[in-house]
């Protein structure tokens, strides 16, 4: 392993607007240079996203997860995210331009953008992402495609779409969601706390699933729940729970190393629903018992179970997220949800928290 | 502890949010969040209005149940730990206004009665810390981008 820094002593890095214009050429020529560029439109939490592919090879690592959300294609889209990788294009982007010290958690650079541009790298998935919030632009860039890992395909673009969602209306959130058609409850809680378990229990049932890992909640007037991904994670030991998702799942061949990675949306597409009020923040927690019950909680405890992993796994997250998420679980009642064993059971008890005031 | 001392919440570090008698506050850097019921958040919203140690430990004598020598040792004993969690930080200057008509969690309960003093509590966790660990061991291209090699990747993100 290298050590070097990036910025040699006698080099003063470029400002974060010129380093976000030479990525942008970067792309610019990646496009010229390839023969198939490819364009597609989505809805993402009620706004119109275009994303510009350079050449063929990103497409497919990480469209999958929005197929739900496909849109027409929009002249003035209010999002464009432009999308390229050196290994098919043969373009590198402008060297960075901090120091390898300055690489922080959750992707960040440290001392790197400011508030219109926002610039970030995450080394565990080799992304760099750039937003400009003026020209609501944005710019991904990997080396090579096939190095995204599974968990980056299964909620991709997760830290340009925060950035440019919070300014929006928007707020990213760590939680599961799925409901009825007369409302949905917010699953929250840590890795491990049941949420997947269940939203697929609940999606078996046949309720509307909006996503077990990450979702958009409208922060401006209502307390809506917006689709992002319709992917399922799944421990592999769990799978035998869900024999109907099988079909779905695209990574069996690597189920030693990854878990089970599921597009829901081709598979069920009456079942992934783009939005729903939100009725209830429930607290799921495995018991170990047979039967699942719920009571009532405290929006507090709510607040403990949403924000804290929510905003430290998003770059730049603060306390704008923490009042954000705070103002949110207050408008809605909150339920601790005691899994049992007997999965059959966790569809009637979140349908019962969903209506209840 | 100086009984004199008066303490801020240590904003922007810190942030909370209080819900009618609790408390939730998350500490970014270290990745450590809390949560404060009862008298534990009656002291931190005292101290972060203005008010001493001992004018807090007053306060609560007058809302609760229990002897002032207590209080007050307990009162001490729990800004000391706020403070060593970095959750509180002393105030620069002495000459502060102090906040008026904050409604305490005794009052809130509405009992005629004094509430008895319980020992404030501060309810730590720390199981979010690994999401700021520093970024994996990676290799560094030519130009200057690090990348994780797929063998030392972890085998899940959360």
């Amino acid at each position: 392993m290298r050590t070097v820094a990036s910025i040699s002593p006698e080099r003063s890095p470029i400002s974060p607007e010129s380093f976000f214009d030479g990525v942008y050429a970067s792309f610019l020529r990646a496009e010229r240079a390839v023969e198939n560029s490819i364009v597609r439109s989505y809805n993402i939490g009620g706004h119109k996203v275009r994303l510009r592919f350079a050449g063929t090879p990103l497409e497919p690592v990480l469209t999958p997860a929005l197929g739900h959300l496909a849109g027409e294609p929009d002249a003035n889209p209010a999002l464009t995210v432009c999308l390229f990788d050196s290994a098919s294009t043969g373009i590198e982007p402008p060297p960075p331009q901090w120091s390898e010290g300055d690489y922080i958690a959750r992707g960040e650079v440290q001392g790197y953008g400011d508030a219109r541009f926002q610039i970030g790298y995450n080394v565990g998935t080799g992304v760099l992402s750039l937003l400009d919030m003026h020209r609501n632009l944005a710019v991904y860039w990997v080396r090579d495609a096939r190095q995204i890992p599974y968990w980056e395909t299964g909620a991709p673009l997760r830290t340009l779409l925060h950035w440019w969602m919070r300014g929006h209306g928007r707020q990213l959130a760590h939680a599961a969601a799925v409901g009825t058609e007369g409302g949905a409850a917010l699953l929250v809680g840590k890795g491990g706390s049941g949420k997947s378990t269940t939203a697929l229990a609940c999606l078996a049932a046949g309720m509307r699933y909006l996503g077990d890992d990450y979702v958009l909640l409208d922060t401006a007037t209502t307390s809506t729940v917006y689709s992002l991904y319709s992917t399922a994670k799944l421990d592999p030991a769990q799978m035998h729970c869900f024999p109907e998702l099988l079909p779905a799942v695209v990574n069996a061949d690597r189920l030693a190393t990854e878990k089970a990675l599921a597009f829901l949306h081709p598979h069920f597409p009456d079942r992934v629903a783009r939005s729903l009020p939100v009725s209830a923040v429930l607290l799921p927690r495995i018991t170990g018992g047979a039967d699942t019950r719920f009571t009532t909680a405290s929006p507090a405890t709510a607040l403990m179970a949403l924000a804290p992993s929510t905003i430290f796994q998003l770059a730049g997250a603060g306390q704008e997220e923490f009042r954000t998420l705070s103002a949110f679980v207050r408008q809605v009642p909150c339920f601790a949800l005691e899994l049992g064993t007997d999965l059959s059971q966790i569809p009637g008890a979140v349908r019962g928290t969903l209506g209840k005031d | 502890m100086d009984p004199q001392m008066r303490f801020r919440i240590n904003r922007p570090e810190v942030v909370c949010e209080s819900f009618d008698g609790e408390v939730v506050a998350i500490h970014f850097a270290s990745g450590n969040y809390y949560s404060l019921a009862g008298v534990a958040a009656d002291i931190l919203e005292l101290l972060d209005d203005g008010y001493t140690v001992s004018e807090a430990s007053e306060s609560l004598a007058r809302l609760y149940d229990g002897e002032s020598h207590d209080i007050g040792g307990a009162v001490r004993n729990f800004a000391d730990e706020l403070q060593q969690e970095n959750l509180i930080v002393a105030r620069e200057s002495a000459d502060v206004a102090r906040g008026t008509g904050r409604k305490m969690s005794a009052e809130s309960q509405g009992a005629a009665e004094k509430v008895a003093f319980e020992p404030p509590r501060l309810e730590k966790y720390s199981d979010m810390q690994d999401l700021l660990l520093l970024d994996p061991i990676h290799d560094v291209d030519e130009i200057g981008w690090p990348s994780v090699l797929p063998e030392t990747r972890a085998a899940d993100q959360r």
